[in-house]
């Protein structure tokens, strides 16, 4: 990957490695005896790695030819690395803090191993590590292609993706040591927030000189969706962190905002969060590489403009659903429940869309798993958001709030929408990024699939149950008038639905994991016998697929 | 037959219906007229902004956490006891015969963050102040499952053991200060001080955090022991006081039996 | 609620600059050719860039 630089770029990486390694020593001398000191010796390791990395490469051969003339691939490949290697991670946290809730001594006994500190790894993991790596690596892939044009950096596009990666490390790391803000979504303290909005910034920029240098005059909607991702977070993340440092020497942060201040804010950053992050972000991953999988063009390009724009206005008023028979005020209460429901038209908008462009396609979604991962995908994307539309709606959500109904909603969207369309995304731009005919094993990707599959509908289905049933338990009165279960009477009544999502989790996990050596022995092994394709050539685009390879 | 009734309109509906063709064909106007339209929603929205200073209730007995108190509320946000609990009481029947009086805005006003919560896999604790024994909240908190035996509460014995850290207590409730909570400048010098003599009642340390903070305040040895002051101390104080900031919800609303 | 008066603000110029980028996607042509924009990207066959149109920026 040295190669790929020349010499000024690797000296301008030492220079941008090696200040980051002097913030790392400064951080760890001035936070000594405070856990934010132990940051300070990860980044200061971190980015004294890299510094040396880089450095013992800083003399070879520097490229010869004109590198315009190719993509920059470099990033994405790692970016796909990174998302697979947090993805196993994450999930395996999240089996582990599924588990403690049906068997609360699986732990050591140590502070660091609680459900409330381990939770958060899981929660950032999967969504930043996760979802966060395979969104910049795929936007890389994407913007260049769309845009006929190579990107506009080559020191920047590291920057981003390490520097993200560190930020990663940090928070799961911070949770761990009990550093947090308690702001869901939003964990990583003030340190860690600035260092993701200058990371951040250095996204944007990129991206948007890389347009800039496009060479196909219209921007592929794909890239709108993008757009909106890096540019809406990027404010929510700024608006929500404002916080005051108890000390330069400390982690501990107190939030700008208060009680119903602070709870509007985090909630209209949290949900938007889920709307820019989760969704107008991978719906750029959707956008592309299904179109580009099945060989057919997008059903209706002109809906998925009305889709964009009517997700980009609707979404930011959504939050204060979240907060229904709260303090809030009741017409705060009405606006989010209002535009939450109206959402539900643009969303299924591009619901539908995918799954029309599919329409002529099915004997490929039949034969093709990373096509099907893609389209299950679209169908809970559909499913998500017709259930948070609903839960939305004030009475609703009086029986859904703070039960695990809340849960099962997070999760139908988290693995049967956004993991899904990941990983068929994975799986659709690895061949092309390693130049392979496809992928190692199509069986495994079957395997895959199907493992994913069920893991999301046994977890979702256990969280229906115990939600509703929670929900119910908790409102329900005796002839003469009183309530008629303790609280420990509905945690009793979960025990087997915690099982039940645990198992879920750990067949998701299998998934991941399959997937994960799958892309490594893809990268590694070229097959000798040439294998079946496992996705459509330009000549078969009119035909079924040849089937998987036994 | 309909055209016979609307004969006398028709030359309104072809008015209407040229200029409307005509903004169709001119985006720009149909743009406008599409903001307009929905403006009027907008407005509609905003006015009740000019009556934002009555969504905080005034209640004139609030009060702001003890050094002690904050220092448990900052292990609550550490051990990330939100994750399980909320501290938000809907206005909802089966809540508040359950909980107590719902939650008012005034309450979290010094709440930052906020803790209000997304999730009950243990129940709410806006008002456990004063409901159970400082005996039984750290018998809890040491070993859930000795009180509760369904209970899947992670156990957390090392708070007994941790020393409290104080000399950070000024500096963070200065930082308080800067994000609006009114603590004095007395306050703020002796925060490290007040919070030792919190938990030890009937020392001259403790009869200044009476002074500095109202003769109202729980001045216990919260954890049982009396040698050392540990984190189990800040956080029951810390539980101890949830719901019991200020006695508006009490006075205001008529709470049904427990 | 006083984080209204500063949310809204945010939200307004959140929305306003959605709405000029709307209005420059109009104007710069953007919806000229859906099917063509649809059918655009199936066609890189050789996953290659196309030639800059500006200098070479290494």
């Amino acid at each position: 990957m040295m190669e790929n630089l020349t010499i000024a770029e690797r000296q301008q990486a030492m220079l941008l490695s090696g200040g980051l390694a002097l913030v790392g020593l400064v951080l760890a001398i001035v936070g000594h005896g405070d856990a934010m000191g132990a940051h300070g010796w990860i980044t200061l390791f971190f980015a004294g790695g890299l510094f040396f990395v880089v450095g013992n490469a800083l003399y070879a051969p520097e490229p010869t030819l004109d590198r315009t003339t190719n993509y920059y691939d470099d990033p994405t490949k790692v970016g796909i690395l990174l998302s697979l290697f947090w993805a196993v991670v994450a999930m395996g946290v999240g089996v582990w803090v599924a588990a403690q809730l049906a068997w609360p001594d699986f732990r050591f006994d140590a502070p660091w191993s609680s459900f409330g500190r381990i939770r958060p790894v899981h929660t950032s993991g999967v969504i930043f590590g996760f979802g966060g790596n395979a969104l910049i690596a795929t936007s890389y892939h994407v913007m260049q292609r769309t845009s006929r044009a190579r990107l506009a950096g080559h020191v920047s596009p590291w920057f981003v993706l390490l520097g993200f990666n560190l930020f990663c490390i940090i928070a799961a790391s911070g949770y761990l040591m009990g550093i947090t803000q308690s702001k869901e979504y939003a964990e990583p303290e003030w340190y860690a927030d600035i260092w993701l909005v200058i990371v951040w910034v250095t996204y944007f920029v990129l991206y948007m000189r890389t347009l800039a240098r496009r060479n196909e005059p219209h921007i592929y909607v794909a890239n709108w969706y993008y757009m909106a991702f890096i540019l809406v977070v990027a404010v929510l993340h700024i608006v929500n962190n404002l916080a005051v440092p108890a000390s330069f020497g400390a982690a501990k942060s107190y939030s700008a905002f208060s009680g119903v201040q602070d709870a509007m804010t985090q909630w209209w950053y949290g949900h938007n969060a889920v709307a820019f992050f989760l969704t107008a972000g991978f719906l750029g991953m959707l956008y592309y590489f299904l179109p580009k999988r099945a060989g057919r063009p997008i059903y209706s390009y002109r809906l998925s403009i009305l889709s964009f724009w009517g997700i980009v206005f609707f979404y930011i008023w959504a939050g204060s659903h979240h907060l229904h028979y709260t303090a809030v005020p009741q017409w705060v209460q009405t606006l989010g429940m209002t535009f939450s429901v109206m959402l539900l038209v643009p969303s299924w908008a591009s619901a539908g869309n995918a799954l029309m462009t599919l329409n002529g396609a099915w004997g490929k979604v039949r034969d093709d798993a990373t096509l099907r991962f893609m389209m299950v995908a679209a169908v809970f994307y559909g499913l998500s958001t017709f259930e948070g539309s609903f839960m939305a709606i004030r009475a609703v959500n009086s029986l859904s709030h703070y039960t695990d109904w809340t849960i099962g909603h997070v999760h139908a969207g988290a693995m049967g929408w956004v993991a899904l369309i990941t990983f068929g995304s994975i799986y659709a731009v690895v061949p092309i990024l390693w130049r392979r005919e496809g992928m190692y094993s199509p069986k495994l990707v079957e395997w895959h699939f199907w493992l994913a599959l069920s893991g999301t509908v046994i977890y979702v289905f256990a969280m229906w149950n115990s939600g509703i049933i929670q929900g119910l338990m908790w409102r329900t009165y005796t002839e003469s008038g009183t309530l008629a279960y303790s609280f420990t009477d509905s945690l009793v009544a979960m025990h087997p639905y915690y099982v039940a999502r645990t198992i879920g989790g750990a067949f998701f996990l299998s998934g991941a994991i399959i997937g994960a050596f799958n892309v490594i022995m893809t990268i590694r092994k070229v097959r000798e016998d040439t294998p079946e394709l496992d996705y459509p050539t330009k000549s078969e685009a009119g035909e079924p697929a040849v089937p998987a390879a036994e | 037959m309909l055209r016979k009734i609307l004969k006398p309109f028709s030359k309104f509906f072809e008015f209407h219906a040229r200029s409307h063709y005509r903004a169709e064909r001119h985006s720009m106007a149909l743009t406008i007229g599409i903001i307009a339209a929905s403006a009027v929603g907008g407005f509609v929205e905003i006015a009740p902004l000019f009556s934002i200073d009555e969504t905080v209730e005034a209640a004139p007995d609030m009060r702001v956490y003890t050094p002690l108190e904050q220092a448990g509320r900052d292990i609550y946000i550490r051990e990330g006891c939100y994750a399980c609990h909320s501290q938000m009481i809907r206005s909802l029947r089966d809540e508040v015969d359950r909980y107590g009086p719902y939650s008012l805005a005034v309450e979290s006003q010094y709440d930052h963050p906020m803790l209000w919560g997304s999730k009950r896999t243990g129940p709410d604790l806006a008002r456990v102040g004063e409901k159970f024994s400082d005996e039984w909240q750290v018998q809890h908190l040491v070993d859930p499952r000795s009180l509760v035996p369904e209970s899947v509460m992670p156990q957390y014995a090392f708070l007994l053991n941790a020393p409290l850290e104080t000399a950070s207590l000024p500096g963070r409730l200065a930082a308080l200060r800067t994000v609006g909570v009114p603590y004095s400048d007395e306050q703020i010098e002796n925060a490290a001080d007040d919070a030792r003599g919190q938990a030890y009642p009937d020392t001259d340390r403790a009869y200044a955090v009476e002074e500095r903070y109202g003769e109202a305040t729980n001045i216990r040895f919260f954890d049982g022991r009396r040698d050392r002051l540990t984190e189990m101390d800040a956080l029951v104080a810390y539980l101890q006081i949830m719901g019991g900031l200020t006695d508006l919800p009490q006075k205001t609303q008529i709470a049904e039996g427990e | 609620m006083t984080i209204l008066h500063l949310l809204i603000p945010v939200t307004l110029v959140m929305g306003l600059t959605g709405l000029g980028a709307f209005f420059w996607s109009l104007r710069n042509r953007q919806y000229e050719d859906l099917e063509g924009d649809a059918e655009r990207i199936l066609h890189d066959d050789n996953d290659t860039p196309m030639p800059p149109r500006k200098e070479t920026i290494r």
